[in-house]
């Protein structure tokens, strides 16, 4: 016999639920920023000589060309100055390292390298800037991009079911203390809805006819209060900038697909476009699918194909192709770091950052309607639809992510291999520890005794599958860390060649 | 010695600027929540009259509620901007627009009438909006008092002359749910 009392979660208030998930998202947030800033390094091996580089060059052009050959040259000159420490520094470092005896001189071989990080300044300052011109560009075409992406429509006048939700949304909106959000709608049978735009000030909703039809004004009320909540809470910026921190990944690798694949070029001219504000809302799609693209195995596969002319022509093909050799292998190791980098440690404390904030913005939408059952009313009406899996990066703004299916879809959406929202067993358990009716939810302490209680064969079935996973797992994670620092120590040489060259220019 | 006693000073002022801003930044969000309820009051007032003209036609024998309604509509609208008169005077009009459309149950053909229909949305919606304006406002009295009676802001709220605001509250009589009978 279960003991219920002991089984249902103790209550909380919506206001001690927003601080502790907002702790959360804060910590998550913040392990984000340093993985974000940690793979901006390992990418700027590369990326900042080859600034110094175009740097370098492009003050010798202009003192060529006759443009104030002085100031040039003045210029020039300082950049050297500027380059030489850090590279004597490198230089020092490799030195030791060549002569390490033990890892008793591992110390001095990584203070020597490390004396060299001046050189990753100019990556990583232009992927800071790229990075802030992609948020802002994100930012002001979501609305845009998003109803292009979803056919989205504004309401028809007439409609007596798509007043009301105006009217909805016009009521939330006050007690939230927010101006009204526009409203789309969406023809699709689906219930969802989803939130976007620029800042709280600016946004839209996008409801489908699907969540007309299935759900009641109230359990409605319960859906847009999560939006609006969630956008009150500053989740649209946010949803920018993780957006910028994956594109600017994607545009730091574009660098090496340039002569080996057209769509490459097309995308830095979109990229470029997009900085300078020029690049129409609808086409931002096209730069994430792009920018996705270069950091994923896709354009890997158009490098092959370009390189297969040593093949084609034998004595010719291998001649053009031989130059190359060390270019791929910079680019392998990059594009290597980068998609090992989404794949297997980007997505996880993303996943778990957006989750945070979907279960504050939860108890933000308990806090506007002081009424949870409205929410977990809407909650199991949507689940019960069995929502299709996808939605890419538009999956940031909604309000019920579907969980992933298939393997498929992982490869496809490289960059979010962790799912989004959370699931919905343990949503309505937190909004049932806010006040709702229990319902069928189940908080993760009986998910867990519900596994202890597990007898004979299946506890046996189940304990074999984990003594199964565990190594696997352990070896997975020993394997991707091996790659990830051979990628880097490439990145590393590489850089550091490319750094030596800038001094002999 | 004196660069600390200056410093500490220019700190203190900051602080003060400080404290005296989030008062004057809190008191406006009221007047501001004010508005808003004062707007979505007169939406409602704009509906009544369309609201009696429709049910007029449907129910000739019921002329007492719509007499009565039409006062309670006069008494808010002369109540003005006074919070705790304002509040009662509203909530009346509400008991009379709530007594209203549970009269307008009982008549399947006002029921089934497409304006009835549209009205009905609309006054739904507006009472929701009246709640959650009212739960700003609230909210923004509550915050706003807390700031005037606890430390800091008590020092500084009595010699500036920021007095404890007022809840937009029912009076007692209000709270309790009208009872319908069909």
């Amino acid at each position: 016999m279960p003991d219920t009392a002991a089984a249902s979660p103790p209550r909380t208030t919506f206001a001690a639920e927003q601080a502790r998930r907002r702790w959360q998202a804060r910590l998550w947030g913040l392990l984000c920023l340093a993985l974000a800033a940690g793979i901006g390094a390992a990418l700027s091996t590369i990326a900042g000589p080859l600034l110094l580089i175009l740097a370098a060059l492009g003050l010798r052009l202009l003192a060529w060309l006759g443009l104030a050959p002085s100031a040039m040259r003045h210029a020039l000159q300082g950049l050297e100055g500027w380059i030489a420490g850090p590279l004597r520094a490198l230089d020092r470092g490799f030195d030791l390292l060549e002569a390490m005896q033990g890892p008793g001189d591992l110390p001095a071989v990584l203070a020597g390298l490390l004396g060299g990080a001046g050189l990753l300044l100019p990556g990583m300052l232009a992927a800071v800037l790229l990075a802030a011109g992609l948020a802002r560009f994100y930012r002001r075409s979501a609305i845009a991009s998003a109803s292009a992406d979803l056919a989205a429509r504004p309401p028809r006048p007439g409609d007596a079911e798509e007043h009301q939700l105006g009217n909805i949304l016009a009521e939330i909106a006050l007690a939230a203390g927010l101006p009204a959000p526009r409203l789309l709608l969406v023809d699709a049978p689906e219930p969802n809805a989803g939130v976007f735009g620029a800042s709280h000030g600016q946004a839209a909703v996008i409801a489908t006819r699907g969540l007309l039809e299935r759900l009641d004004r109230r359990q409605t009320q319960g859906v847009v209060a999560h939006l609006l909540a969630a956008a009150g809470q500053g989740d649209l910026r946010l949803a920018a900038a993780v957006q910028a921190v994956l594109g600017t990944v994607g545009a730091m690798v574009l660098v090496f697909d340039l002569p080996f694949r057209r769509a490459a070029w097309a995308t830095l001219r979109d990229l470029l476009l997009a900085l300078a504000g020029r690049l129409p809302a609808e086409a931002a799609d096209r730069l994430r699918a792009g920018l996705a693209d270069s950091a994923s195995g896709r354009s890997m596969e158009a490098m092959n194909r370009a390189l297969s002319i040593a093949d084609r022509w034998p004595p010719f093909g291998a001649l053009l192709v031989a130059p190359l050799i060390p270019w791929v292998l910079l680019t392998l190791a990059q594009k290597l770091l980068a998609s090992l980098w989404m794949l297997f440690v980007f997505g996880w404390p993303l996943g778990l950052l957006w989750r945070a904030r979907r279960y504050r913005a939860d108890a933000g939408a308990v806090q506007l309607l002081r009424d949870p059952e409205a929410l977990a009313a809407a909650l199991r009406r949507i689940d019960e639809a069995g929502l299709p899996p996808g939605g890419g990066l538009q999956e940031l703004g909604l309000f019920h992510a579907p969980q992933q299916g298939g393997g498929l879809e992982f490869r496809e959406r490289a960059s979010l291999a962790f799912p989004l929202s959370p699931p919905v067993q343990r949503r309505l358990a937190r909004l049932a520890a806010l006040g709702a009716d229990r319902g069928m939810a189940r908080s993760l302490g009986e998910e867990l005794r519900a596994l202890r209680a597990l007898r004979g064969w299946r506890a046996a079935l189940v304990l074999a599958l984990m003594a199964l996973l565990l190594p696997l797992g352990g070896a997975l994670v020993v394997m991707v860390g091996m790659l990830m620092l051979g990628a880097a120590l490439v990145s590393l040489m590489g850089g550091a060649a490319l750094a030596s060259l800038v001094l002999r220019l | 010695m004196a660069w600390w006693i200056l410093g500490l000073a220019a700190l203190v002022l900051v602080l003060l600027v400080l404290l005296y801003n989030g008062l004057v930044t809190a008191r406006n969000r009221i007047r501001n929540a004010w508005s808003q309820i004062e707007v979505q009051l007169q939406r409602r007032s704009d509906l009544i009259p369309d609201l009696v003209e429709t049910a007029r036609g449907y129910m000739q024998h019921e002329s007492g509620i719509f007499d009565r309604i039409l006062e309670a509509r006069r008494q808010a609208t002369a109540a003005g901007s006074a919070v705790p008169a304002r509040a009662a005077a509203e909530a009346a009009l509400g008991r009379q627009v709530q007594g209203l459309l549970a009269l307008a149950e009982a008549v399947p053909a006002l029921r089934a009438s497409e304006t009835m229909q549209t009205l009905q949305e609309e006054l739904a919606t507006t009472e929701n909006r009246i709640a959650f304006a009212r739960q700003f406002f609230n909210d923004a009295v509550l915050d706003f008092n807390n700031r005037t009676q606890t430390l800091p802001g008590s020092l500084l709220a009595g010699p500036l002359g920021f007095a404890p605001e007022t809840y937009f509250e029912a009076p007692a009589e209000a709270k309790a749910k009208p009872v319908v009978r069909f």
